[in-house]
């Protein structure tokens, strides 16, 4: 096991009833880094977190914190923290005794928890709001409030369940910014989930990406960009085109898709439709084989002269045909 | 314009306000005018002040009656509370089929009438009954217990009659219950059992105190329970105004020591209240 992994899972597996959520995960989280679990809903992520968080027991392998095995070990027991995806903080309790809380646990002294509350506010930026109750909040505020509360107990790994799902576009690009902040300033390692593969790429260290209870691949946001290697993968993330020739399957990226006048353009194609959305245009291309082939290019001006139903010759770099596995998706 | 919408508030409200008047005002002043009139010779009252039926209340006999009543009322809610608390509380943590279930548990009793059952009890309960068979066939005791008639009886009866309200109170907080919340106390580090405590308990109190107050104010009430499971060796505030009414025929008297009931029922919720510093309450207030 190298030096700086901190938590590490091997081949865990969960069924509920008759489904298998969870067939096997391996993953190696470094110390101080941020990783994000990447999936669309139902694939397993959050499983993963409850797991890891002690909420839920595998039903085979191993969760090894800091090379101690704590698959058994109670939630309670464990020094890792989770900031759950509606919030749960305690309606009953102020926003000081919800961060508190852990502390008061634990045992430790009034003045200290007093003291350790009032430099939570200020990191999170909530000072004053000591006495507000939780259904006094906003949205943004009361996810502020579910980070201190987790981040005072200073854990080892602090777990987030799509902490921003809940929040508007705006208030959520402002959050992303202040959590990579926070998680630069307190070295804790954070593992994220969202199934937002944009926030993913913004944030994170490093990205697994899941499908159907198993990790398709894991690698920074450069690699999982540039070389997927399933064609489930390059479609979750960003968009791509899965082309099939001499019995493999090749990724190349919608933007990658040149046209007309480069010299990489030695294929005769179609075109089909072109549609303007959301500042892009995408031009659906058929093969002389009939598969199809999508590029896309920013501003409106981009493909003027393509009439639907013209002939055009498009084509890409060779490095920009990633071979993958082709998992039907 | 706002005044045109406060009357046709007023007028959707109208009906309200007439039932409360007629079926709850009106009787209470009825009852509290009677107890101050003088009984008359032989039926009805006479327009006579006097407050000798509640210097009458004064006898340690009735001040006897009244505290044996609030004995039994302590009792049978603290019993109700130990078992309807946990029952309510498991109930709601049930998944939706075996909740269905259980709800309709509760409520087959009521589609019989509360008198016939306590009826029942008295199969159970009387010498040679139903328990005393079972528990000399297997050995327990060797000779009748003969518990009819007798105070355990009496709170076995009270502790079954009121037991789903408390239960249903209970059910009804803890059902709301976010049990995300539980979780996030034993993700900070606290046991089940002060997760429990911490978190649960203090979400579920409302509905555990509404209970106590739905348990309390009838047990203070129900003497046909200890009228037929009591024989008559416990003989409660409530017996003793019935008897004042039809035997005794003193409606005034009747009615005083229904007063002073009332009074101290809602002085016992007020002081209940500032203690346990609730100022909500599940399904009431």
């Amino acid at each position: 096991m190298e030096e700086n992994t901190i938590l590490q899972l091997q081949g865990v597996r969960k069924r509920f009833g008759d489904s298998e959520i969870l067939e096997g995960i391996d993953l190696k989280i470094r110390k101080g880094e941020f990783i994000t679990l990447l999936g669309a809903s139902g694939c397993g992520k959050t499983t993963t977190l409850r797991i890891i968080a002690g909420l839920e027991f595998p039903d085979s392998g191993r969760v090894i914190l800091e090379g101690r095995d704590i698959t058994e070990l109670e939630p309670n027991k464990r020094s890792v923290n989770t900031v759950f995806q509606n919030y749960a903080l305690f309606s009953h309790m102020n926003v000081a005794d919800n961060i508190g809380y852990g502390l008061k646990i634990r045992k430790v002294s009034r003045a200290v928890i007093a003291k350790k509350v009032e430099e939570m506010l200020h990191l999170v930026q909530l000072e004053g709001f000591e006495k507000r109750m939780p259904s006094q909040l906003s949205g943004g505020q009361k996810q502020r409030v579910a980070i201190a509360r987790a981040v005072v107990n200073e854990p080892k790994v602090l777990l987030l369940d799509e902490p921003l799902g809940a929040l508007d576009l705006k208030l959520r690009r402002q959050m992303q910014l202040e959590l990579k902040r926070l998680q630069k300033r307190l070295g804790i390692t954070f593992i994220y989930i969202t199934h937002d593969q944009e926030e993913a790429i913004n944030m994170s260290d490093r990205i697994a990406v899941m499908n159907q209870g198993v990790l398709e691949q894991m690698g920074t946001p450069n690699e999982i960009y540039y070389h997927p290697v399933t064609s489930y993968v390059a479609n979750f993330v960003g968009s791509a085109n899965i082309l099939h020739e001499n019995g493999s399957a090749y990724a190349i990226r919608t933007e990658n898709v040149l046209m007309d006048q480069e010299p990489e353009c030695v294929r005769e194609a179609v075109v089909v439709e072109s549609s303007f959305a959301g500042g892009q245009l995408r031009i659906l291309f058929r093969l002389r084989d009939g598969q199809t082939i999508t590029a896309s290019r920013y501003g409106i001006d981009a493909g003027t002269g393509l009439q639907e139903g013209a002939g055009c010759r498009i084509g890409w770099k060779p490095e920009h045909a990633v071979e993958v596995v082709d998992d039907g998706q | 314009m706002d005044s045109r919408a406060g009357k046709s508030n007023w007028l959707l409200l109208a009906p309200l306000y007439l039932f409360t008047i007629l079926f709850v005002a009106l009787p209470i002043l009825y009852m509290f005018l009677l107890s101050v009139l003088t009984r008359s010779q032989v039926w009805g009252v006479e327009f006579d002040f006097t407050l000798d039926h509640y210097k009458r209340i004064l006898e340690p006999l009735y001040l006897n009656t009244f505290l044996e009543s609030f004995r039994l009322a302590f009792l049978s809610t603290g019993l109700v509370m130990l078992i309807g608390y946990p029952y309510g509380y498991f109930m709601a943590r049930m998944n939706a089929v075996w909740k269905k279930r259980m709800m309709l548990l509760l409520m087959i009793p009521f589609w019989t009438s509360a008198l016939i059952r306590l009826y029942g009890w008295i199969i159970v309960f009387r010498s040679n009954g139903v328990l005393d068979q079972v528990l000399m066939g297997l050995h327990v005791t060797g000779k009748p217990l003969k518990l009819l008639y007798t105070y355990p009886a009496v709170v076995v009866g009270m502790v079954y009659a009121l037991l789903p309200f408390m239960i249903l109170a209970v059910y009804s907080s803890a059902e709301k219950m976010d049990w995300t919340l539980v979780e996030a106390a034993r993700d900070l580090g606290a046991s089940s059992f002060r997760a429990f405590l911490t978190v649960t308990f203090k979400l579920t109190l409302p509905g555990l105190l509404s209970g106590i107050i739905l348990t309390f104010i009838p047990s203070m009430g129900l003497f046909f329970i200890a009228d037929i499971l009591g024989g008559n060796k416990i003989v409660l505030v409530g017996s003793v105004i019935q008897e004042q009414l039809t035997k005794g025929r003193n409606q005034p008297f009747a009615a005083a020591l229904s007063a002073v009931l009332m009074i101290l029922t809602v002085l016992m919720i007020r002081l209940y209240r500032k203690i346990t510093g609730t100022s909500r309450l599940e399904g009431l207030v």
